[in-house]
């Protein structure tokens, strides 16, 4: 991911933004799904939530531009004058993380990889001598 | 006490079903119960787990029409699943019918309502739910049945697109079932060693989540050869590790006795990488139950106050 602008959808997850659309799965008429809790009825002044006041009045599918993240990727393409750099735009500071990053972890993974694989290369090695060996006759095995 | 959890995305090919999959596994191994439930009309779930492709018809009779739900019973240790399959295609096409004619339908949490373990009193501690990414009425079904949300993503722009889309459902769904609430974002398939990648991403949606969730800090890395061992084979994480030792005893005592290796059936990824796989797993299972744990101590306090 670069550093452009976020769409912050923390409201929508945590119910302060209204969505965009209604669900699917409930009607304007009527529950199209039974369910074991009430839709309604949960706010304490005896209101409808905000979220339903919402749905009622907003279209079934809301046009793509009212869509916060195409929102903020479209504003280039609309002229609009904004702060976020641009994709890719070297900056010396970027260069200078650049430069500087060194991955440690990558490099002792490397190592602990070949280490490893010595390792049993050696083993396999030492079995099959091992099982060459103790299938010579035994004389021969004895043998000084 | 059961804890409902879907798996969700707008976006396909994020590690949605995996995740679900390996969570499952992992807590299963860790000694409690879990119930998988595949609502995805792919049915992918089936080679994860590797019970095999069904049709998931009884589910969707079960959300269409109330009938009882079919349950694959021991897919593994206090692991059961519902299967899923093309048959969930059908259930968006009953709500657009039914709800033309204003009727109603049975929907998905009463099904798994009913769903119990076998022989023991205890319900299940768990229910995973892996869900469709392009089809919103399964997906907003799942979601108002559900207590809590994972979001998994990769590090790619598209899967922040997705991360839009499920945040309107998520929304929509509210509206059925406030209690539904946002557990975390995981970083799913980032290549192993990318720390500044790892670390940029989590920020990036640190920022897009608005401080809803919080951003797990256990990433699942990318193993391509882990990947395909496992779904060939029907194995998870954890047992793909131990299918390494196993596989390494055995090579072993092949050589001892002079039995020449067969390398066309062995396993395509290193064992040290299963290892690590396998950790990524346990540690994210970790962390997504202590954060239901804090979800449940936080919600025990607001109705204390």
């Amino acid at each position: 991911m670069s550093a452009t602008a976020r769409p912050n959808l923390g409201g929508l997850f945590n119910g302060s933004t209204p969505p965009e659309r209604s669900s699917s799965i409930v009607d304007p008429l009527g529950p199209r799904l039974i369910t074991s809790s009430p839709v309604v009825d949960r706010c304490d002044d005896g209101n409808p939530p905000e979220s339903e006041v919402a749905h009622s009045v907003e279209p079934e599918h809301a046009p793509e531009a009212s869509n916060p993240a195409a929102g903020s990727r479209g504003s280039a393409a609309t002229g609009q004058r904004t702060t976020v750099p641009k994709r890719g735009t070297p900056t010396p500071t970027g260069r200078l993380t650049a430069l500087e990053w060194i991955d440690p972890v990558k490099a002792v993974e490397h190592s602990f990889a070949l280490l490893q694989a010595v390792l049993d290369a050696n083993r396999e090695f030492a079995v099959g001598w091992a099982n060459t060996i103790s299938s010579l006759p035994r004389r021969v095995g004895m043998r000084r | 006490m059961r804890r409902v959890v879907a798996i969700a995305n707008g976006k396909g090919g994020v590690g949605k079903t995996t995740l679900t999959a390996g969570l499952a596994g992992q807590v299963a191994a860790a000694g409690r119960r879990v119930l998988v439930v595949d609502t995805d009309p792919q049915g992918n779930m089936g080679r994860d787990l590797g019970y095999g492709l069904q049709d998931g018809s009884s589910l969707a009779l079960a959300i269409t029409h109330g009938l009882p739900v079919a349950v694959s019973r021991g897919v593994r240790d206090r692991l059961d699943v519902v299967p899923g399959g093309p048959a969930l295609w059908d259930v968006a096409a009953a709500f657009t019918s039914r709800g033309a004619r204003g009727a109603s339908l049975p929907g998905l949490r009463p099904a798994l309502d009913r769903v119990r373990p076998e022989g023991t009193d205890e319900d299940y501690d768990l229910v995973l739910i892996d869900t469709p990414p392009g089809e919103p009425i399964l997906q907003e079904l799942v979601f108002v049945s559900s207590d809590y949300l994972i979001i998994p993503t990769r590090s790619d722009e598209a899967s922040l697109d997705g991360l839009v889309v499920v945040a309107q459902r998520f929304a929509a769904a509210r509206a059925v079932n406030p209690d539904l609430t946002l557990l975390g974002a995981a970083l799913f398939g980032v290549r192993a060693g990318s720390t500044r990648l790892i670390k940029r991403v989590q920020s990036a949606l640190n920022e897009t989540l608005g401080g809803a969730a919080p951003v797990f800090a256990t990433s699942i890395r990318y193993l391509e050869s882990a990947a395909v061992d496992m779904r060939s084979r029907g194995l998870l994480p954890h047992e793909l590790e131990q299918v390494h030792r196993g596989d390494k005893s055995l090579r072993i005592d092949r050589l001892r006795q002079g039995v020449r290796v067969d390398t066309r059936d062995s396993l395509l990824s290193r064992d040290s990488s299963a290892s690590r796989l396998a950790r990524d797993y346990a540690e994210l299972a970790q962390e997504v139950l202590a954060a239901i744990k804090q979800q449940e101590d936080q919600a025990r306090v607001e109705v204390a106050v």
